[in-house]
């Protein structure tokens, strides 16, 4: 009799559950917008239709300026590896300047086939130029507008190239899934071609070369701190080569403790708080890692023949690679930043050195003097599995390399122009592109 | 013993009466239910089953001419792809071949018929054949857009007078993006060389508005674990994403990514 009444009661009841939950269900959530995508090959670059910028007025000025603007925005999207630009002569006849003006089936059927359009245009206002930028999804005509950008600038060179930039930079990151584009960083390096050898400084795209230091004497191995308000070298302007601290807010020296021997190749970890360097104040060319105003100090390697190169992992901060000889040749080690947990890294033949770790810690990039045919080599080694990549081949010598913060990048030094010169390429080896021309000029380190 | 058989009897023909009653009772109230949902639901905003929404939950699979979003390249291996549509590439549409004749076939035994997908691991001593590119095939990316995304669909969310539409339809170039850099950091060398292809991994999560990823799952697992993990590792290497369009009203966007190993 029990059985009987509670079953069927049950049963209601759980049924008006049901009908209620799928009620409130279908309700909640009004505003959940789902996207469905898959990975399988890999994407194909975007392809993106850069329209030069028309200036509104025949100002000599504004004319000169919008075309170094519309320059730097096309070789700062072409260098970024993302994109594949759409060449001037497949763009229709009629170029807009005002989000009204475009024609989209202009832009979307071949030649042009561009998925994205960048437009806009260049007035003088008060002897200011104020360029209005605008990035079009010509694929979607209900809804284009992706990004549009005002800047001011000053009618100079200097200013209107940092504009670019900065534009550049917005459409790299929008579209590249929110990695900050590398447009306004800067590459130090160390050029002879005043005589001696200076740390100099560059726009990543090789533009704006200026020199920092002008000692007279030997200054090597600039490294950028994190916040690029300082750069750490070694510097023979004392004697005896010791590591320098140079503040690039107030252009002058910081100090830094001094020690006798060799002190070189500084590091900074990714915080910014320590700086690990190569120093022989015990005799033998040792890691030691201190604060970066060069309190605490503490020897981290110990063992016969020369440790030098160190380099953090970026990502993590508690992992330190750096160039060893203790098993004959130079070869890649890595070591907790405590110095425990040591191990080695590339464990084939020759020379391999000058580790640079990528921004996203899976990588390490260096220069390998292979010993069979004694060639100078760019090669990455994927640290997870060991599997070693070769960048470059068949130019001459290739040294030095060094990530750029998007890790999309590696700049190097290479001989294969005649004379040793900073050059760039993506970061599997393709697009390699020269960067200085003036003298020898070597050892580059991107800022971050 | 005998009372106890008579009392089962009696309990059994009550029990049916009772049953009957209450059945018809439930029947009614699902009726009421359902016409009464339908009635409060029209004036809430949200019908069932209209073409064009307005709202509610209606899962939408638009199959458009212009491409609004992503192009997905086709989960084929790259030297077999082949155009997903005969309109309006860079190449001339070549005629479509006459099918050979089917020929007889055995029936392939059941057991065999639903055995399930197998993740596929070469021996390395037995080379695979190469199976050459047939005449006709197009590169991979250069077979000019597809005339439809191939999983281009969402919920349409649409409520309090202004309807989006679908998210990737709007902000293809957001989807293609978050596409691009997850792809980027899938690494197929964390996975066993050996492994030459894998059932799908799903994996869902949300972008905030601010771009960060939040509630990373896999939803459906290939069953490999390296490849499991490879997939999740790709999803968490790409936070944080760029924030979410501007005028995106919503405060986050679900993702359910698949990944493809095909080598």
């Amino acid at each position: 009799m029990k059985r009987g009444k509670l079953k069927p009661l049950a049963l209601a009841a759980a049924l008006a559950v049901v009908v209620a939950v799928s009620v409130f269900e279908s309700r909640s959530n009004p505003q959940e917008d789902w996207i469905k995508i898959g990975v399988n090959l890999g994407a194909p670059r975007i392809r993106l239709a850069v329209a030069e910028l028309a200036p509104k007025s025949v100002e000599q000025q504004l004319v000169s300026m919008t075309g170094i603007f519309n320059r730097t925005v096309r070789s700062d999207l072409d260098n970024a590896g993302i994109f594949e630009l759409v060449s001037r002569t497949m763009m229709p006849e009629r170029i807009p300047s005002e989000p009204a003006e475009v024609v989209f089936a202009n832009w979307t059927e071949p030649p042009a086939a561009a998925q994205m359009l960048v437009f806009g245009k260049a007035e003088s206002i008060n002897q200011n130029l104020v360029i209005s930028g605008r990035l079009f999804d010509v694929r979607s005509p209900a809804n284009p507008s992706v990004l549009g950008k005002r800047y001011v600038a000053t009618m100079n060179e200097i200013s209107t190239r940092e504009a670019a930039h900065r534009f550049a930079n917005e459409i790299i990151q929008t579209l590249g899934g929110g990695v900050p584009g590398i447009a306004l960083t800067k590459i130090a390096f160390v050029s002879k071609r005043t005589g001696s050898e200076e740390i100099w400084v560059m726009d990543y795209d090789g533009y704006n070369q200026r020199p920092i230091t002008s000692y007279k004497s030997l200054s090597i191995t600039p490294r950028w701190s994190p916040d690029n308000t300082r750069l750490a070298f070694t510097s023979y302007v004392s004697g005896n080569p010791q590591i320098t601290m140079f503040s690039m807010v107030t252009n002058r020296r910081i100090s830094f403790p001094s020690y006798k021997g060799l002190n070189t190749t500084p590091a900074w970890s990714p915080d910014g708080t320590k700086v690990a360097f190569c120093s022989s104040m015990s005799g033998d060319p040792e890691i030691y890692v201190s604060d970066a105003n060069g309190l605490n100090l503490q020897r981290l390697s110990f063992s016969r023949g020369v440790d030098i190169s160190p380099v953090w992992n970026p990502k993590t901060g508690n992992e330190i690679a750096f160039v060893s000889d203790r098993s004959g040749s130079p070869q890649i080690y890595a070591m907790s930043s405590d110095g425990t947990n040591l191990r080695r890294l590339v464990s084939v033949g020759g020379d391999a050195s000058s580790p640079s770790w990528s921004p996203n810690g899976l990588f390490i990039a260096y220069h390998w003097r292979v010993s069979e045919t004694g060639t100078y080599d760019i090669y990455v080694i994927e640290i997870a599995t060991g599997r070693i990549i070769q960048l470059t081949h068949d130019a001459r010598r290739n040294e030095y390399p060094v990530w750029s913060p998007d890790g999309r990048h590696i700049a190097f030094e290479s001989t294969r122009s005649g004379s040793r010169q900073i050059w760039r390429m993506l970061a599997d080896g393709r697009e390699p592109k020269q960067l200085t021309e003036n003298g020898q000029n070597w050892g580059p380190n991107w800022s971050h | 013993m005998n009372g106890a058989t008579y009392q089962i009897h009696f309990d059994e023909r009550e029990s049916i009466r009772k049953t009957l009653v209450l059945s018809l009772g439930m029947h009614a109230f699902l009726l009421v239910a359902t016409v009464g949902y339908n009635v409060v639901g029209a004036r809430m905003g949200g019908v069932w089953g209209t073409a064009l929404g307005g709202g509610g939950r209606a899962v939408q699979v638009n199959a458009v001419a212009a491409l609004p979003g992503v192009p997905l390249p086709t989960p084929m291996q790259p030297a077999r792809s082949s155009l997903a549509t005969q309109n309006p590439g860079l190449y001339k549409t070549e005629e479509v071949k006459p099918e050979p004749k089917p020929e007889a076939k055995e029936i392939p035994k059941f057991k065999d018929s639903v055995q399930r997908e197998k993740a596929e691991r070469i021996n390395k001593r037995i080379q695979p054949e190469e199976i050459p590119p047939p005449d006709n095939a197009v590169p991979f990316g250069q077979g000019g857009p597809p005339a439809m995304a191939h999983s281009q669909f969402a919920m349409a969310g649409g409520q309090g007078g202004l309807n989006l539409g679908e998210f990737g339809d709007r902000y293809g170039w957001y989807v293609n993006a978050v596409r691009t850099r997850v792809s980027s950091n899938w690494l197929l060398s964390m996975i066993s060389p050996n492994l030459q292809s894998a059932p799908r991994v799903y994996v869902i999560f949300d972008i905030a508005r601010t771009g960060n990823i939040e509630n990373v799952k896999i939803t459906e697992s290939s069953g490999v674990p390296e490849v499991d993990r490879s997939a999740l590792r790709a999803v968490l290497a790409s936070n944080p994403f760029g924030p979410l369009p501007a005028d995106y009203p919503g405060s986050k966007v679900s993702v359910e990514i698949y990944f493809d190993l095909r080598r």
